[in-house]
C-alpha cells in the first residue's frame, strides 16, 4: 500500500520535484533546527505526549477522505512522522529524512486547517512548524518559496 | 501478606497519591514556563468564551461532527470515561477506605451499579485492544506504550472485580488491586493519562483560536 502510494505522489510532482534534488544541501544545520524545537517546545512536547493515538482526526482531513484513506493523510500520522521524529531526535536528522517530510508536510497536507481532534491538538500548527523547519534547511517545494509575491512567475 | 497489605495501603498509597498530586503539579507548572518564556503569544490567544464553547461542546455526546462520524467510538468512549471517573471515587471498598482513615464518607454506588460500570471500563478497554489490534489506522499509531496504558487502566477494574467477589485467591488480588490502582495513579503525570488535566488547555487553546483569529466553530 505504501509504495503504491509514493508512485502516485511522483506522478503529482511535475519536473519541478527533480529540479528541487539536484541542488540537495548535504548539511543539516541542528542549532537552526533546535532554535525552533526550543520556542515551539510547549506545543510539540503537549501534543505528542497528549495524543491518545486514537485516529479520531483521520475523517476530519479531507485528503484522507479523498486518497482512499490511506494511513498517511491522517493528521496525526502526518504530524508525528515529521516534526515529531524531528524533537524527538533533537534535531539530529539527516537530509534524506527532511526530504521525505517534505511528501508529507506539502504533499499530504495543504494546511486547510479543518482537521479535528477530540483532545483539541492544533494539528495544523504543528505541521506549520514542521514545513518552517524544514525551510531553513532549503527543503520545500518550489511553490512554496519565501519570496514576495510581485517575484513569483 | 498482611504486613504487606498495610504497606501497599498504608505508605505506598502516600507515596502514589504525592507522586500523583506532585508530578501533576510539576509537569504543569514547567509547560506553562515553556509557554511564557518562549512561545508567550499562547497566553494572548486565549480566551475564555471561545475556550469554553469548545470544551462544552466536545464534553456532549455527538455534540461534534467528529463524534457523529464515529459512533460507535463516542458511545464507547463517553460510557468508558464516565465509568473509569466515576467508578473509583463512588465505589463501596474505597469511601469505607475513606470513612476508616480519615472519617470522611459520601454517597456509594450500588453494588449491582458498581459491577456494571466496573464492567463497562473493562469491556470499553477490550474494544480499544480490538481497535488497536485489528482497524489499520489505529494499528499503525500505536505504539507498545499504548498497549501498556491500557493495561494499567483496566488491571484495577479487573483486579477490584475479583477481590470484591472474591473469587478464588482474592486475598492476593486484593493486594494485586490496591497496587494497579496506586500505579495507575502514578502513571497519569507521566504518560498520556495526562490529557486529563490539559485536555481543558488543548482544547480551550484551539477553541480560542477558532473562535478569535478564524471566526468558526471547532466542533
Ligand atoms: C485509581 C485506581 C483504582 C481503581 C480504578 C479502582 C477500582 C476498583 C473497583 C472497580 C473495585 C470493585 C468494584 C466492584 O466490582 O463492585 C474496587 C474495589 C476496592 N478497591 Fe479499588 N481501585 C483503585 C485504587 C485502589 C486503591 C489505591 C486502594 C487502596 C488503597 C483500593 C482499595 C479497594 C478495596 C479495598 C476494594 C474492595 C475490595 C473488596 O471488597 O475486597 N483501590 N476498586
Ligand atoms: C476528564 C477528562 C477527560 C477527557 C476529556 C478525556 C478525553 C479523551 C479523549 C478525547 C480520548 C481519545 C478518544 C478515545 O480513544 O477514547 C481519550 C482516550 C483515552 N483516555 Fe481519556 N479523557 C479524560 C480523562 C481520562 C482519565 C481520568 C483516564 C484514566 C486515567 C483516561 C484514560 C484514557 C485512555 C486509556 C484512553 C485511550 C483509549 C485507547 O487506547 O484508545 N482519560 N480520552
Ligand atoms: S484525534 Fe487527536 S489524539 Fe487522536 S490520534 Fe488524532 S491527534 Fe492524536
Ligand atoms: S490541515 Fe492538513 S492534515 Fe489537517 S485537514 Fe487540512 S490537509 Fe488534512
Amino acid at each position: 500500500m505504501t509504495s503504491n502510494h509514493s508512485i502516485v505522489f511522483e506522478q503529482d510532482e511535475p519536473s519541478s520535484g527533480q529540479q528541487d534534488l539536484v541542488e540537495i544541501n548535504k548539511n543539516v544545520c541542528v542549532e537552526e533546527i533546535n532554535a525552533i524545537l526550543k520556542e515551539k517546545k510547549d506545543k510539540i512536547a503537549t501534543a505528542l505526549k497528549v495524543c491518545a493515538h486514537c485516529t479520531l482526526c483521520a475523517d476530519s482531513c479531507f485528503l484522507y477522505r479523498s486518497k482512499e484513506q490511506v494511513t498517511e493523510h491522517m493528521p496525526s500520522h502526518k504530524f508525528i512522522t515529521s516534526l515529531g521524529v524531528i524533537y524527538k531526535k533533537k534535531g539530529k536528522v539527516t537530509i534524506e529524512e527532511l526530504y521525505e517530510m517534505r511528501e508529507t508536510l506539502w504533499k499530504r497536507c495543504v494546511l486547510c486547517t479543518r482537521c479535528s481532534c477530540p483532545l483539541g491538538i492544533n494539528i495544523p500548527e504543528l505541521l506549520a512548524i514542521g514545513r518552517r523547519i524544514l525551510r531553513t534547511q532549503g527543503v520545500y517545494h518550489s511553490y512554496s518559496e519565501n519570496q514576495p509575491l510581485t517575484e513569483m512567475k | 501478606m498482611h504486613n504487606f497489605y498495610y504497606f501497599a495501603t498504608g505508605p505506598l498509597a502516600w507515596i502514589a497519591f504525592l507522586v500523583f498530586i506532585g508530578g501533576s503539579i510539576w509537569r504543569f507548572r514547567s509547560l506553562l514556563e515553556l509557554a511564557r518564556r518562549k512561545d508567550s503569544i499562547v497566553f494572548e490567544y486565549m480566551d475564555t468564551k471561545f475556550a469554553l464553547r469548545s470544551i462544552v461542546h466536545w464534553l456532549i455526546p455527538f455534540g461534534s461532527r467528529s463524534m457523529k462520524i464515529n459512533p460507535t467510538m463516542t458511545v464507547v468512549t463517553f460510557l468508558f470515561h464516565i465509568c473509569l471517573f466515576l467508578t473509583p471515587l463512588f465505589v463501596f471498598g474505597h469511601v469505607i477506605l475513606w470513612k476508616e482513615n480519615f472519617n470522611i464518607s459520601w454517597f456509594t454506588l450500588p453494588n449491582a451499579v458498581a459491577d456494571i460500570m466496573t464492567f463497562i471500563v473493562i469491556a470499553s478497554c477490550l474494544f480499544f485492544l480490538w481497535r488497536r489490534i485489528k482497524l489499520a489506522d489505529v494499528k499503525y499509531l500505536t505504539t507498545p506504550l499504548d498497549f501498556i496504558i491500557l493495561f494499567i487502566v483496566a488491571a484495577p477494574f479487573i483486579s477490584g472485580f475479583w477481590a470484591y467477589h472474591q473469587f478464588p485467591g482474592f486475598a492476593t488480588m486484593t493486594i494485586i488491586h490496591i497496587i494497579s490502582g496506586e500505579i495507575m495513579l502514578m502513571a497519569i503525570p507521566f504518560t498520556k493519562l495526562f490529557h486529563m488535566f490539559l485536555f481543558p488547555f488543548t482544547r480551550g487553546y484551539i477553541g480560542s483560536e477558532f473562535g478569535g483569529v478564524r471566526m468558526a466553530k471547532d466542533w
